[in-house]
């Protein structure tokens, strides 16, 4: 069917952009969505080896101009956060639009590619807005807090074999206290927004997300056993010849679990469920404040697959082709593995939000007690006696 | 560099403590006590411990200003009435007495202590100090089982 | 045992539902492009009305008032007087309230000539209510913009692009209603 165009004078013509959407162009978003995954990994390298090897060439790697070389370091990450929560939202929208049968962002950019970017620009021009009776001290924190929680688990990821900010003989328990201390910022945003969604968003987030702390904290307990170390770089190390997916098949099932229940998504998204707590305990928050949390999110949402690969499916551990481990070509390398081990496990965490439907509260916390618990602990032993055994 | 780091780490602490003490909302309170404990473990950090600065932000600086939101929250106590004088001069008494036995530990222990590593200090918790160690793990299974026993009771 | 194999049947379930959503990334998607490609709509769907008028740009109406008396809802509105120069009336108003209109059609169905018909112009979002009570030159306008429209009398006609007005094929006819005239004009032309 077709008519004759629209006339000038009817001000309720649709503007119509220079744009051909009538046929569906698959091998373009593949092409854009993984150039998105080199570009990351353009900028691991520019982070981890880029400014070392500028701030050596500077003369400065004493005193200051280490401290002044890590705080770069830290800013570029930061940056990096950034962009990796609009990739990983684009790309969520996108992959649940594909298996929704709809096409998802397209608008803006080669196959949608860059309307995240757009949508960040939204909240930014929105009004940052204080209910009267919230807190605003700490209801202006804990998006603050959220995010440096998600952010600070940066420190210990190593993305190449010497690529760490820190490679302390702590990183495990670091990486504990941290993933705690995402739980308060979420505690504290519901607890000062002065509304009863928040609340209770804010109380089914504490209890779920320090229900599954302790799983998560028994899982990295058999790794530090098996692997013998609580240093992320020394754990990777230690998977040379057998990625530990193999040995520690227990703990990598409940990491997977409990890493859904940290990262409030579904099957476990009580705190947020859309349908019966409106957005929980981020109702009351408005422009770039609601755009940290989502923030700390997406950047979690990085960064727990980043940790699986870590600690199971042995890090940057791939074939080097001759290449002099510690040179920078090892080191790129090393992090190309790194970063697509990374995105497939993150396809995965989307695939599984995309299938599964929502837990009941009740059974939530009675699969935590009684089912997560008792088998990380079983894991746990496990771990230890096949330790005493093999190694 | 590290003084100015001590100093700085020092003068933030001290605030975030007053602020602690001082506030009369109790969930800025919880947040201020965490950022305390936060900073501590930078202290220790400093001393040359990343061990105990790392237990210190997972127990102290997490853990427990955690526990303390859940238990504002639950009670829905929002803010504390301000103090009585006498109960100002009996905190005062008992900061200083707290803070002169501090000191005087630390005189007797300062020639005694090493930067401890981690396989050091667990090597150390699990052969010299084992008693001490297992006899808090006991009290610490005590307290949950009374605090169990209490809810059902309340609960019954 | 029985734990075992409900955590086996758990795994198979999951198994079965991730391997369906996987499937679903490969197949198109039934989204249509509206605001840049038009849907097709079927030729009987009242989406608007229109007022048509013969090829030579006379008026096929012969402002015989039965659609103002059809209307449920009486949004037409027409005026007329004598033709001084033969028989039958002229229009001197013809208003139809678009807003108020349901879009029964049943002025559609009354009309003895086939003058007001029904288009497949959607597109009549507005802010000014105004605009939408429309008189006989928006009527016109939106039938010379079509190039289809539907009367029950007369079945489907198009416009052709040199400007006749021709009845539409059986094919592009409504359902039935290509069979139900067939053996009439076979009879007609007996």
């Amino acid at each position: 069917m077709s008519y004759i165009p629209i006339p000038e004078d009817r001000h309720f013509r649709i503007k119509r952009i220079g744009y051909d959407p009538g046929r569906s162009r698959p091998w373009l978003e593949r092409l854009v969505y993984s150039l998105y995954v080199f570009a990351f990994w353009g900028f691991v390298i520019a982070t981890y080896a880029g400014v070392p090897a500028l701030f050596d060439a500077l003369g400065w790697t004493a005193g200051w101009g280490y401290v002044v070389m890590r705080a770069t370091q830290v800013v570029l990450l930061f940056l990096l956060s950034a962009v990796i929560a609009l990739m990983l939202i684009l790309a969520l929208r996108k992959y649940l639009g594909k298996v929704q049968e709809r096409y998802g962002p397209m608008h803006y950019g080669p196959a949608g590619g860059i309307q995240t970017v757009f949508d960040a620009l939204k909240l930014l021009g929105k009004e940052d807005f204080v209910p009267a009776a919230a807190d605003w001290l700490t209801f202006r924190l804990a998006p603050a807090v959220t995010f440096v929680s998600s952010f600070a688990i940066f420190a210990v990821v190593p993305f190449a074999s010497g690529w760490t900010l820190a490679d302390t003989n702590v990183g495990l328990i670091y990486l504990i206290a941290v993933s705690t201390l995402s739980t308060y910022g979420v505690l504290l945003g519901g607890v000062s927004s002065g509304n009863k969604w928040a609340l209770v968003g804010a109380l089914r987030a504490g209890a779920q997300m320090v229900s599954y702390e302790i799983p998560l904290a028994l899982v990295f307990l058999s790794v530090a056993v098996w692997g013998g170390s609580l240093s992320l770089g020394r754990i990777v190390d230690s998977q040379m010849g057998l990625w530990n997916v193999v040995p520690l098949f227990i703990p990598f099932v409940l990491y997977v679990i409990s890493s859904l229940a940290e990262l409030k998504h579904i099957p476990f998204d009580f705190p947020e469920a859309e349908s019966e707590l409106i957005a929980g305990y981020n109702v009351e928050y408005s422009g770039m404040s609601f755009a940290f949390f989502f923030l700390a999110e997406f950047v979690e949402l990085f960064l727990l697959p980043a940790l699986i690969v870590v600690f199971f499916f042995g890090g940057w551990h791939g074939p080097l082709f001759g290449l002099e481990p510690g040179t920078l070509a090892a080191g790129a390398l090393q992090s190309l593995y790194f970063t697509i081990k990374t995105a497939v496990w993150v396809w995965i965490f989307l695939w599984i939000r995309a299938t599964l439907p929502r837990y009941r509260d009740d059974q939530l916390m009675e699969f935590a007690w009684k089912a997560m618990i008792p088998l990380a602990l079983f894991g746990l032993v496990l771990a230890a006696y096949m330790r005493l055994i093999w190694r | 560099m590290s003084l100015t780091a001590f100093y700085l780490l020092a003068v933030f602490i001290i605030a975030f403590a007053v602020v602690a003490v001082t506030a009369t909302n109790m969930v800025r309170a919880a947040f201020s006590l965490a950022v305390t404990f936060f900073l501590i473990a930078g202290l220790y950090l400093m001393l040359g411990s990343p061990t105990l600065a790392a237990i210190q932000f997972m127990v102290n600086a997490s853990a427990i200003p955690i526990m303390t939101l859940f238990i504002i929250m639950m009670t829905q106590s929002r803010t504390t009435p301000t103090p009585r004088l006498w109960q100002m001069v009996l905190g005062f008494i008992a900061a200083a007495a707290v803070l002169g036995f501090l000191r005087a530990a630390v005189e007797h222990g300062e020639s005694q202590t090493t930067a401890a590593s981690t396989a050091v200090l667990g090597e150390g918790l699990l052969s010299a100090a084992l008693l001490p160690f297992e006899v808090a793990s006991v009290l610490l299974l005590l307290a949950m089982v009374g605090a169990i026993a209490l809810a059902r009771r309340r609960a019954g | 045992m029985s734990l075992l194999s409900e955590v086996w049947q758990a795994v198979k379930a999951l198994g079965t539902g991730m391997a369906t959503v996987h499937k679903r990334v490969y197949e198109d998607a039934p989204t249509e492009f509206y605001p840049y490609v038009q849907p097709d709509l079927p030729a009987v769907s009242v989406q608007s009305l229109a007022l048509v008028e013969n090829e030579d740009g006379s008026e096929r109406c012969i402002v015989c008032l039965q659609c103002e008396r059809a209307c449920p809802a009486q949004v037409i509105t027409i005026e007329r007087h004598r033709n001084p120069e033969g028989k039958g009336f002229l229009i001197d108003r013809f208003d139809i309230d678009l807003v108020n209109c349901m879009y029964c059609a049943a002025c559609v169905e009354a009309c003895p000539v086939s003058s007001i018909v029904t288009i497949q112009d959607f597109e009549m979002s507005t802010y000014d209510l105004h605009t939408l009570k429309a008189d006989i030159d928006f009527l016109h306008e939106q039938s010379r913009r079509s190039r289809r429209w539907y009367s029950p009398k007369f079945g489907v006609e198009i416009r052709t692009d040199d400007g006749k007005i021709v009845k539409a094929p059986p094919e592009m006819q409504p359902g039935g209603l290509a069979e139900l005239l067939k053996p009439a004009e076979e009879e007609v032309d007996q």
